[in-house]
């Protein structure tokens, strides 16, 4: 894709959706569509049982390598579909529940492109992405792992390759 | 003579450190976890070397076998969960 124009921002500090929005529709004056999606921490553990709840979660990142992986990713969504820009952050830090951990913003012609493109990040960034997630709540700290479903979302754009 | 290696995440709770310096380091990141057991208990080094545990040389993801030289930052990351 020609004249995409992709970046990546790693943060402690909150971000404005608007702003996010206004940035990337800035590098794509001839976008069709913006697509958009916020990660949030969840209060409830996903077994959802009532009565026990997350109070915050830690993030931490290999400050350096996670920058450099996730332009990569962005980059390869541009190649891989028909899009303009996108623009990701990406909180660290101690984060409380409801808190914005990620905004992902696609710029592209058509809707398709754009929502395609979004998933395909999502799906690499948790698979390839060197960030942590620490869960602290009513059952303690616990560190998290890369969840199956994420890993099968993930394969499923490897099987695509093929 | 002497390589930075970095740990996260739970690996930083179990050894204690995010960063140390290692002098006598061995020829790849396999024999690196075995020169750490004056260092470290068995059960810290078998976090440090689970299947899941993915090494990084200079930043870049290698195989434990990547040779390592005078210098190197060797990190050792646990499954991802970001996102």
């Amino acid at each position: 894709m020609v004249n995409a124009v992709n970046s990546v921002s790693i943060t402690e500090a909150e971000f404005d959706i608007s702003r996010e929005y206004q940035e990337v529709q800035s590098k794509a004056p001839h976008a069709g569509a913006i697509v958009s999606f916020v990660g949030l921490v969840r209060d409830l553990y996903d077994d959802k049982s009532e009565g026990a709840n997350i109070e915050y979660i830690e993030l931490s990142h290999y400050s350096g390598m996670s920058e450099t992986l996730c332009q990569d990713i962005l980059d390869q969504a541009s190649e891989r579909f028909d899009v303009d820009a996108i623009r990701l952050v990406h909180r660290v830090g101690r984060l409380a529940k409801g808190e914005q951990i990620v905004s992902l913003m696609v710029a592209s012609r058509h809707r398709q492109q754009g929502f395609a493109a979004a998933e395909f990040v999502m799906d690499y960034l948790k698979n390839q992405a060197p960030f942590w997630k620490k869960e602290v709540g009513d059952r303690g700290e616990q560190w998290l792992g890369l969840k199956e479903k994420d890993q099968q979302a993930y394969a499923r754009w490897q099987q695509n390759d093929k | 003579m002497s390589v930075e290696v970095l740990f996260f995440a739970h690996l930083a709770e179990l050894t204690g450190a995010e960063q140390i310096e290692v002098d006598q380091f061995g020829a790849n990141p396999k024999e690196l976890v075995e020169n750490l057991k004056h260092q470290f208990s068995d059960q810290v080094l078998d976090a440090i070397r689970a299947t899941s545990v993915i090494v990084a040389v200079n930043q870049q993801k290698v195989d434990w076998d990547a040779s390592l030289k005078d210098g190197d930052e060797v990190a050792f990351l646990p499954p991802f969960s970001g996102g």
